[in-house]
């Protein structure tokens, strides 16, 4: 698996595999982030500091492991707690925060709307539909019960299904 | 540039300058010049019996290259040096004593005569000798620079991703720009109190009290930028190219050796000759002038020329050796990562040497 030599090779000082390792996963680290957060800059960060963590823990990784599910625990976690820590910002902060732009782009149907989600369930519905883990892979990736896990995808569902109405 | 290259530039920096893993001797290579002798002395003389020892040493001699010194028993260059490296800060004087103080980053005042230093959440002024002056609580502080006259100077500093500025007395903190990328900050040898920063996809140049003199967009991810002594150039360096900047900010040229990665650079003091360090396919080189002087196998750290501009230190981590390098001389010293009392000694880190008067 192609994946398994990009890290091997990272490990063993190669930095065209890390970067073949990182453009593979770039784009799904990103979307995930900016999905949750709403926030284009925010998403950049959070994904770079993702990557950073990697490169960091690189020696210390288990190559039988899949690497994007570890990635995607660090972004979406660290996703949400930038989203909640913006929420406490924006009561004293909210001028600043009126005034900049969502950054999801337009015409992206149901997901132009998560952003109307709590953080907690913007986090669910994007693991499960846009990066596509199972229920029991978010619940391991969250540190969440599965009947946790359940309950945020229906009611993150049922209320998209209430702003398209 | 793209969220997704801006970002790979930030990893890969992070990938290159983390400790390297044990790896195996390199191979002992004779190559045509005097300055790959210089690496096979100064990388295989202790893999070699004492009469091939003897013979290389003789060789090395006659073409100017000496043997690894096991310590640092003086600085080449005189004068005296900043070591920075993961375990800490060491003040290295002229002869050789050297000792530690207890900061995780630390640079010269303009005259040499004191350092501002980070530790924690600390920026922190000090004599030599270890006497505080001031103190300053500030989140994360990083990459103090200091600079100005006897009696008016300015410490600039990030913190939390953002610019400040220090009277040199600790006085009058305040922040000077928001968000900047993190890139030392690079004071004017020409203007008094105004700084060179980065900011994405720019270079800006700004007065302490916050007047904007330029901004200029540059087309490379910086992290270093390079002053020339009399502050007519400006070298905004990247991993892979650098950008010659005049003193108004317009771009004079690049550098950009295809193939070449983790590019360091300096201005030989009191000229406008560059010292370009970076790596090239399997190997590191330093060129200055554009005149190759040393090639090696492995990674270069840094590099620093003295206050006169005669010696140019690199260091080379892969190696765990220091090079001081004057015209086709150089002098390596062993043993850094043991004498700079790294937690780890088998992989040494990169050390930074920073040398004042």
């Amino acid at each position: 698996m192609a994946e398994r030599a990009w890290i091997k090779a990272a490990q063993n000082g190669s930095v065209d595999d890390l970067e073949r390792l990182f453009r593979a996963h770039w784009p799904r680290a990103y979307r995930a982030a900016l999905l949750v957060t709403n926030d284009a800059a925010a998403s950049e960060d959070i994904a770079q500091e993702a990557f950073l963590a990697a490169v960091r823990n690189l020696d210390r990784f288990d190559r039988r492991r899949p690497f994007a599910p570890w990635l995607h625990r660090i972004v979406v976690n660290r996703a949400i707690d930038w989203t909640r820590a913006r929420r406490l910002r924006a009561e004293v902060e909210l001028g600043e925060h009126v005034a900049s732009a969502p950054d999801v782009e337009p015409g992206d149907g149901t997901f132009a709307r998560i952003g109307e989600l709590s953080p907690e369930h913007r986090a669910v519905v994007v693991l499960r539909y846009v990066l596509e883990y199972t229920p029991g892979e978010i619940a391991k990736l969250l540190d969440l019960p599965r009947g946790t896990v359940n309950s945020r995808l229906r009611r993150g569902l049922d209320r998209l299904r209430e702003l398209e109405a | 540039m793209t969220p997704e290259d801006r970002a790979w530039e930030v990893v890969r920096r992070a990938y290159l300058e983390r400790s390297p893993r044990p790896r195996a001797r390199p191979g002992n290579r004779l190559l045509p010049t005097a300055a790959a002798l210089a690496v096979v002395a100064a990388v295989a003389l202790a893999a070699l019996s004492p009469p091939g020892r003897a013979v290389f040493e003789r060789v090395g001699r006659a073409v100017g290259v000496e043997p690894a010194a096991t310590e640092l028993f003086s600085l080449p260059g005189g004068g005296r040096l900043l070591a920075v490296a993961h375990g800490g800060v060491w003040l290295v004087e002229a002869d050789g004593a050297k000792r530690r103080l207890a900061y995780d980053d630390a640079e010269w005042s303009p005259h040499g005569l004191y350092v501002v230093a980070t530790r924690g959440d600390e920026l922190v002024a000090a004599d030599p000798h270890g006497r505080v002056h001031w103190t300053l609580a500030r989140p994360r502080p990083r990459w103090p620079r200091w600079e100005g006259t006897y009696v008016d100077t300015r410490i600039a500093y990030l913190s939390a991703g953002d610019l400040r500025v220090v009277a040199g007395d600790g006085t009058g903190d305040h922040l000077l720009a928001a968000h900047v990328l993190p890139v030392p900050p690079a004071w004017d040898p020409a203007r008094l109190h105004t700084v060179a920063y980065a900011v994405a996809g720019a270079v800006v140049l700004r007065t302490a009290d916050g007047r904007l003199v330029w901004r200029r967009r540059v087309r490379v991810v910086p992290h270093a930028l390079e002053w020339s002594s009399d502050g007519r150039r400006l070298a905004v360096v990247g991993a892979r190219r650098i950008e010659i900047l005049d003193g108004a900010g317009r771009t004079l040229g690049v550098v950009a050796p295809p193939g070449a990665a983790g590019l360091d650079a300096a201005f030989r003091p009191g000229t406008h000759i560059l010292a370009v360090a970076g790596r090239l396919g399997g190997q590191s080189e330093v060129r200055v002038g554009g005149r190759l002087v040393f090639a090696g196998p492995g990674v270069f750290g840094g590099i620093a020329w003295s206050p006169g501009g005669g010696w140019l230190l690199v260091t080379w981590p892969t190696a765990n050796q220091w090079l001081f390098l004057h015209g086709a001389r150089v002098h390596a010293v062993g043993n850094i990562a043991h004498q700079f009392a790294q937690t780890d000694a088998r992989t040494p880190a990169q050390i930074d040497g920073r040398w004042s008067q």
